[in-house]
C-alpha cells in the first residue's frame, strides 16, 4: 500500500515538474518564417504546381474528427479543390472539387476511389460559396456532412434532402460510400487559383458529434 | 422522436421477454438482467462539450445460460442515446464453453474484444463514468465489439497465468454506422496476464495485451498495452484499488507513413466504507508524430486529464456516481483546449449479473 502511494507520488511529481515533452512546451515547431504565404487567412507553402498546404495538421494522427470552413470567389467555368486527411504532397485523402457551370455550383467528394457529385442549390447564381464541412475521420468509414456557412446546421440521417445540411455522406452509405474507410493523411490544402480563396478556418474540433 | 425510443425498447423488452418465457428456456438456467446507466453531465467551462442534460447513455438486456452440458450463451443488446436518437445495437451474442477443452475457455460470436483492463468489462461497470480521452481514441467510447473466435488457456503452473487471443472480422473498428469492408488482416488480439495472490482478500492482476489489424486501404494498425489492478479488500468493502492502463498505438498507411501515439491513466480508489469511495484519477494522451505543416517539424504536444469522484454504492445493484473533471490539451506552449465539467452517473441492474473479472 506505502508503496503503491509512493508509486503514485512519483508519477504526479514526475508529471508536474518534468521537462518540455511533458508539459506541451514551446520547441518552436510552430515558428513559421517570413517565406510563406497567407490563403484565406491561414499561412500556407506551396506543394507542386497550383498546390498548397495549409497550416495545421489532424490531431490523434488522423483518427479524428475536425471542421473546417471555406469561403471562397467561384466565376462561371472555374474549379477550385481542397484536400482534408492528406499527405503533405495532398496526395490522397478526401479530395473535394466545387466548380460552377452554367451558374450552378456543383462539388464532386472523392475519398478511396469513391465519388459523388451533388448541386450546391444553396450556392446558385452567387459569386461567393461559403460552406461549413464536418468530416469525421474517426469512424470506420470516414462520415462527412457539408452544410451552407449560413444556414442550417443538421446532422442527422436525411438531413440532405430536406434542407438541414447541403450533404450528408450518411444519406449515401450504401449506394455511393459503402466500405470506403478512412483517410490516412494528417494535413490540408488546395489546389486552384488561391487568390480566389477570401476565408479558411481549421481543422477545428468538429461541429457535429455525430 | 420520444415515441421512437418507446418502440425500440419496448421492442427489446418484449423479445426478451419471449426468449424467458419460451418453453425450452424454462427448463434451463436461463438468467436475464438488465443494467441502466443514465448520466447527467454539466459544462463548466465554454469549451466544454457536455451535453448539460440527462441522458439514457446505455440500457443493456442481457441474458445468459447453459446452452446444453457443453456450451453457455450469451445475448446483450443496448440501446444508446446518440445526439437524442436512441440506438439499439447488439453489444454481445455468442457461445462458449469452458469443458471443450481442459483448462480452456472458448468463444465464438460477438464480443467485445478483451483486451486491457476496460476492453474486459462493459461500461456501465467500469470503475468511472468517462474513458480517458486517449482510450476514446483508440477504442471508441465503449471498446471494440466484433465477431469472431477467442481461445483462452490457464496455463498449468503454480502461479496463475492466462494466455488469451483470438481473431475477429475487422470488417469494422471502433466507432461504425456502416458493415465496413473486408479488411486485408482481419482484427487479431491477445492477452497475456498474471494474477499474484497477496493474501486471501488482495491480489494484483497484470496484463499485456496486442490488437492489430489492416483495413482495406492497407492501413496498419498496432496497438500494445499494460493493465494492471491491484485491490485490497475488507468484507465487502474494497480499501483500495489501483488501476492503471499504459497503451501504445502504432498506425501506418500505404505511403508507409506512420502516426504513434501514446497515453495512460491511473486510478487511485480508496474505500471509506462498504457503500462509500472516493478515487482520482490522472491521464497523459500524447500524439508522437503531430507535425506542423509548414515547418514540417514535430510538434509539442499533450493531453491531461485529472479527475475526483465519489461512489455512493447502495448494493451491488445500484450506483451513483458524482465526478468533476478537467481535460486540457497542450501545444507548443499554448493550451488549445480544455473541459470541465462535473457529472452525476446512476447504473442499476434489474435481475441477475454475472461475476464481474477480479
Amino acid at each position: 500500500m506505502k508503496q503503491l502511494l509512493i508509486l503514485t507520488f512519483l508519477f504526479i511529481s514526475l508529471i508536474s515538474t518534468s521537462c518540455t515533452e511533458l508539459t506541451g512546451g514551446d520547441t518552436g515547431a510552430n515558428l513559421i518564417d517570413s517565406v510563406s504565404d497567407y490563403i484565406g487567412g491561414i499561412d500556407s507553402i506551396s506543394a507542386g504546381e497550383n498546390k498548397y498546404l495549409l497550416q495545421g495538421s489532424a490531431d490523434n494522427g488522423g483518427n479524428s474528427g475536425h471542421y473546417f470552413r471555406l469561403k471562397f470567389q467561384l466565376p462561371e467555368g472555374e474549379s477550385l479543390s481542397f484536400f482534408f486527411f492528406s499527405s503533405r504532397s495532398l496526395s490522397g485523402g478526401m479530395k473535394y472539387t466545387f466548380s460552377k457551370v452554367n451558374g450552378s455550383v456543383y462539388l464532386t467528394m472523392k475519398l478511396n476511389g469513391l465519388e459523388d457529385r451533388t448541386e450546391l442549390v444553396d450556392f446558385k447564381n452567387s459569386d461567393i460559396v461559403d460552406v461549413a464541412i464536418d468530416i469525421h475521420n474517426d469512424h470506420t468509414d470516414a462520415h462527412m456532412i457539408v452544410w451552407d456557412y449560413n444556414g442550417s446546421r443538421g446532422d442527422y440521417e436525411e438531413c440532405s434532402f430536406d434542407g438541414g445540411c447541403l450533404y450528408n455522406t450518411e444519406d449515401f452509405a450504401f449506394d455511393v460510400w459503402l466500405g470506403v474507410g478512412r483517410a490516412s493523411g494528417i494535413f490540408w490544402g488546395i489546389e486552384g487559383d488561391k487568390s480566389l480563396i477570401e476565408v479558411l478556418e481549421g481543422p477545428l474540433d468538429a461541429i457535429s458529434n455525430v | 422522436m420520444q415515441y421512437q425510443m418507446y418502440k425500440k425498447i419496448f421492442c427489446l423488452f418484449l423479445f426478451v421477454a419471449t426468449l424467458s418465457n419460451s418453453y425450452a428456456l424454462k427448463y434451463s438456467d436461463v438468467e436475464i438482467s438488465a443494467a441502466g446507466d443514465f448520466i447527467y453531465e454539466h459544462g463548466l467551462n465554454k469549451e466544454s462539450s457536455a451535453s448539460d442534460r440527462v441522458k439514457m447513455r446505455g440500457v443493456e438486456l442481457s441474458v445468459f445460460a447453459p446452452v446444453d452440458d457443453t456450451f453457455n450463451g450469451v445475448l446483450a443488446a443496448a440501446a444508446h442515446d446518440e445526439n437524442g436518437e436512441v440506438v439499439v445495437e447488439l453489444h454481445e451474442l455468442y457461445i462458449s464453453s469452458f469443458s471443450l477443452v481442459p483448462r480452456s475457455n472458448i468463444r465464438l460470436g460477438q464480443f467485445f474484444i478483451p483486451i486491457g483492463r476496460l476492453g474486459r468489462s462493459h461500461q456501465h461497470d467500469w470503475v468511472f463514468t468517462r474513458a480517458p480521452k486517449f482510450y476514446r481514441s483508440f477504442f471508441g467510447d465503449e471498446g471494440i465489439i466484433d465477431t469472431g473466435l477467442e481461445y483462452s488457456y490457464m496455463l498449468p503452473t503454480e502461479s496463475i497465468y492466462n494466455l488469451s487471443f483470438g481473431v475477429t472480422s475487422g470488417y469494422v473498428y471502433g466507432h461504425a454506422h456502416t458493415e465496413g469492408s473486408k479488411p486485408k488482416v482481419p482484427t487479431h488480439f491477445a492477452r497475456f496476464s498474471r494474477f499474484f495472490e497477496l493474501s486471501t482478500t488482495s491480489g494484483v492482476d497484470l496484463g499485456l495485451s496486442y490488437l492489430g489489424r489492416t483495413d482495406t486501404q492497407e492501413n496498419d494498425l498496432k496497438l500494445v498495452g499494460l493493465d494492471f489492478v491491484a485491490k485490497w479488500r475488507q468484507g465487502r468493502m474494497t480499501k483500495y484499488l489501483l488501476q492503471s492502463e499504459l497503451w501504445y498505438k502504432n498506425e501506418t498507411n500505404s505511403a508507409n507513413e506512420s502516426s504513434e501515439q501514446v497515453g495512460m491513466y491511473i486510478l487511485n480508489q480508496f474505500g471509506m466504507s462498504v457503500e462509500n469511495s472516493f478515487a482520482f484519477r490522472l491521464d497523459a494522451f500524447k500524439d508522437l508524430s503531430k507535425r506542423n505543416a509548414i515547418t514540417n517539424r514535430i510538434s509539442n504536444n499533450i493531453s491531461y486529464g485529472v479527475l475526483a469522484q465519489h461512489t455512493f454504492t447502495s448494493s451491488e445493484f445500484l450506483k451513483i456516481r458524482s465526478t468533476l473533471a478537467h481535460e486540457f490539451d497542450r501545444e507548443e506552449g499554448i493550451t488549445t483546449g480544455k473541459d470541465t465539467r462535473a457529472t452525476l452517473q446512476f447504473v442499476f441492474i434489474l435481475g441477475s449479473h454475472p461475476a464481474h473479472d477480479f
